[in-house]
């Protein structure tokens, strides 16, 4: 029990280990970050459902860890302003939910479920700070303001990406993180609500930037995502919008 | 599926079809796209139109679930009534916005997004299990942030949109707290079988904690931030700088959006007597807080969002009194002028750049020109008699004559006590003013009130019947708000007491000389309370400085880390 619970934490890194996790994953080139972005809490989620839920001492101890590490990094995203980094900070603070919906008894296909709803938005954001990087030069959203009238389409994509992560409906993270906060215990709905409302501020503070700030004077490519492109993301975004209603609704069900 | 139930569903569905295909077919063609919304936007008014005329020629009282399983639509008088209201208001943003928003950029955009707010309203006012509202109850306020950011070419339109943005997010989690312990409480989604199951057992325990007043508390705290409740009440003065038929929408359908959650839990909070006299506070607070800033403030277009402010207040303090179905009526009421003064304001400046359209009569003449009339008075005594008794007779007749037993109600009690303070005020304040033929003046206002409290009296009865058909319930809501008799006595006497202490202080405000002589330590005091109101008691700033601190505070911690 003892090796797959390691083995847990570092695919689903808690605190300290999530600081070590969140340097190596910055140090990956940005398709393999982006892979492992969804890889590792499918595996972790997998992991965790084979472990037996542990009593007393060590179960305080891991809910702890993982409130503090949600909070901790939710709280951290506010000032972030630079795309990549605000994707693998925005997953780490997810992927500790993960561990307390796993706490409280969820298990097999649904936990499953959550974390691949937590994190994939993260991956597609990551995506999206590729184009804007290979675009400005950079994803840093605080120097490049007021995209929507440059790049419509990815301006487009990407604000409705950072909806996704912050999990508003009608996205599958939504319901998911209904899921877990019907899961969790009295105290722990006041973490996962408090990290809920931190997500909620730093994605439309970063989306701020991008739709009101400051005019980035000289991008280095004028190309907006093309046609076919955007096509694809809405496809995406409707597909993960179906299945997120379709989960949520047979979820509530039963 | 009879077509009852596809009307029902084709409700919110019809403006989501709107908004998926006129950004697709239309391109090229943005006054088509437009003109196809507002061909979708006045099919969903017949529609809604349709159903209402249905349910009030068939049996009333009965609502109707459309849905699988636990998730599903609600049809009832409230879903009804909201329904018309939001179709109605928003196809005359539509029409309004055809012309108005045609030079903007993102013409198609904001088509689409309108249509997609209308579609998640009237979602939201037919939702029939908790899912389907938390769903709209959170879409609602997304779309409103690029709703209200439309120009994204003023930096300030993106600051006071996303105020809205976190208030309505911070106010969204409340209700899904209460879904929450409901559900795991009660065991159902839907609305019909968990309003049945708290009626069974409403002193149901979970945890050693009683589940309805929680919840209920839980429920009133997300209507205080949808409804700009003192103090989550500071991004609804701000939000001007968004397009104006949104500022419409959102004084008109949205922000009113607290008063039909109190309806809409009505069969909770019948059962949580201390969250209604919490909600006549904070709702009395906030009316208080609103009307006065409103006339504080020097910004017209601040003014009309602290005028919203206070009527909000007046529908939570409706809603704490028991008379939800009043809160209704007034939210449709408010809805409607206030949608008329938004989308009116531009012909109106426009019209006063040419013509002031002041007639010269005489209150005119005395208010604004400062010519002395030949001002004949009426005997004080006469005056004083007429002011306190006609308003009371004209409102205790009229609510007589409809319903007998209304009398027995403390919330109805209050809500007269409401009535005839605004009608003595119209009273002392036609007395005040020099006429050369008072009595004239006095029959002519006599009149206008009469009709006004008869016609507001017959229609409030008529749609208090119409929203609540049953008694039973009816009788309940004001139960539930009642007080203690002797606390009740007192308060109505503490209240007679600061209204004409009030009238007094502003009617003989100039002799009374208010402001003090300068250096003194009453006009210092006067001056601050000037100021605090004027920088209205500097919430915002006290808010920005902790959002500041909070960000700063992170930003630290980051580069301590080095951003791992």
């Amino acid at each position: 029990m003892i090796e797959l619970l390691i083995c847990a934490v570092l695919l689903l890194p808690l605190l300290p280990f999530s600081l070590a996790v969140n340097a190596a994953l910055q140090a990956l080139p940005n398709w393999l970050r982006a892979l492992l972005l969804i890889a590792l809490p499918v595996a972790g989620a997998v992991v965790l459902g084979g472990v037996p839920v542990p009593t007393g001492a060590l179960a305080r101890v891991i809910q702890v860890a993982a409130a503090l590490t949600a909070l901790f990094y939710a709280w951290r995203l506010l000032s972030v302003r630079e795309l990549f980094v605000w994707a693998r900070l925005q997953a780490t603070s997810a992927w500790a939910l993960i561990w307390l919906a796993w706490l409280f008894g969820m298990s097999g296909e649904r936990l499953i479920a959550v974390a691949l709803a937590l994190s994939l938005p993260a991956a597609a954001l990551t995506l999206l700070a590729c184009a804007l990087q290979r675009r400005l030069g950079g994803a840093y959203l605080g120097l490049r303001g007021r995209l929507g009238a440059i790049y419509p389409r990815l301006t487009g994509a990407l604000v409705v990406a950072l909806v996704a992560a912050l999990a508003a409906p009608p996205f599958p993270g939504f319901f998911a993180l209904l899921a877990v906060l019907h899961q969790v215990s009295a105290v722990s709905v006041f973490i996962v609500l408090a990290v809920w409302i931190l997500w909620s501020w730093a994605a439309s503070l970063l989306w701020q930037h991008s739709l009101f700030g400051e005019p980035w004077p000289q991008p280095v490519g004028t190309v907006d995502l093309s046609t076919t492109m955007a096509a694809v993301w809405v496809l995406l975004a409707l597909a993960a919008i179906s299945l997120g209603l379709i989960g949520g609704w047979v979820w509530s069900m039963h | 599926m009879n077509w009852i139930d596809v009307a029902v569903l084709a409700l919110p569905a019809l403006p989501l079809l709107s908004a998926a295909l006129i950004p697709l077919s239309t391109g090229g063609h943005p006054r088509r796209a437009a003109r196809w919304s507002i061909g979708f936007t006045t099919f969903t008014l017949l529609v809604a139109l349709a159903l209402l005329v249905q349910h009030l020629r068939g049996a009333q009282g009965q609502s109707l679930f459309v849905g699988v399983q636990s998730i599903g639509l609600l049809l009832d008088p409230l879903s009804l009534a909201m329904s018309v209201l939001v179709a109605g208001i928003s196809l005359i943003v539509h029409v309004y916005s055809l012309n108005y928003m045609a030079d903007e950029p993102g013409y198609v955009r904001f088509f689409s997004l309108l249509d997609l707010m209308t579609a998640t309203i009237l979602l939201m006012v037919s939702a029939g299990d908790l899912i389907t509202l938390l769903v709209a109850w959170f879409a609602v306020g997304q779309l409103l942030y690029f709703l209200l950011g439309h120009n994204t070419q003023r930096e300030v339109t993106g600051r006071y949109a996303f105020w809205t943005f976190i208030t309505y997010r911070l106010g969204d989690l409340p209700l899904v707290g209460a879904a929450l312990l409901l559900v795991k409480a009660y065991g159902a989604w839907d609305l019909p079988t968990l309003f049945a199951r708290v009626a069974a057992d409403p002193h149901l325990q979970l945890g050693g904690v009683a589940v309805v007043p929680v919840a209920a508390l839980l429920v009133a705290l997300a209507a205080f931030a949808r409804s700009a409740q003192f103090p989550l009440h500071i991004w609804l003065p701000y939000t001007m700088d968004g397009p104006t038929p949104v500022s419409a929408l959102m004084h008109a359908g949205i922000v009113n959006a607290g008063g039909f959650l109190f309806n809409r839990f009505a069969p909770l909070l019948i059962h949580a007597p201390d969250v209604l006299h919490l909600a006549f506070v904070v709702g009395l607070v906030t009316a208080l807080l609103g009307s006065a800033l409103m006339l504080t403030q020097n910004d017209i277009k601040k003014s009309l969002g602290y005028s919203t402010m206070g009527q909000m207040g007046f529908m939570i303090m409706e809603c704490g009194l028991g008379a939800f179905s009043l809160a209704v009526y007034h939210l449709i009421a408010h809805g409607l002028f206030k949608a008329t003064l938004f989308l009116g304001s531009g012909n109106v400046i426009g019209d006063t750049r040419r013509d002031d359209g002041v007639p010269a009569d005489d209150i005119y003449t005395f208010v604004v020109e400062r010519r002395p009339l030949r001002a004949v008075k009426v005997p004080w005594l006469l005056a004083a008699t007429i002011t306190v008794l006609v308003p009371a007779v004209v409102l205790g007749l009229s609510h007589w004559l409809v319903a007998a037993d209304f009398f027995h109600k403390q919330g109805a009690i209050v809500l007269l006590f409401f009535g005839w303070v605004t009608g003595a005020q119209v009273f002392f304040s036609i007395h005040k003013l020099p006429s050369e033929n008072p009595w004239r003046s006095l029959t002519l206002i006599f009149l206008s009130f009469l009709i006004v409290v008869v016609g507001y009296t017959l229609i409030a009865h008529a749609f208090e019947t119409f929203l609540y058909p049953d008694p039973v319930l009816r009788d309940a809501t004001y139960a539930a708000a009642g007080i203690n008799l002797l606390a009740f006595d007192l308060m109505i006497i503490f209240f007679t007491l600061v209204l004409v202490g009030a009238w007094l202080v502003t009617f003989y405000a100039q002799s009374l000389d208010l402001e003090g002589r300068q250096g003194t330590l009453w006009n210092a005091i006067y001056l601050n309370l000037y100021a605090l109101f004027s920088r209205e008691f500097y919430i915002s700033d006290i808010y920005t400085q902790m959002s500041h601190a909070t960000v700063a505070a992170s930003k630290r911690v980051n580069v301590w880390l080095r951003w791992v």
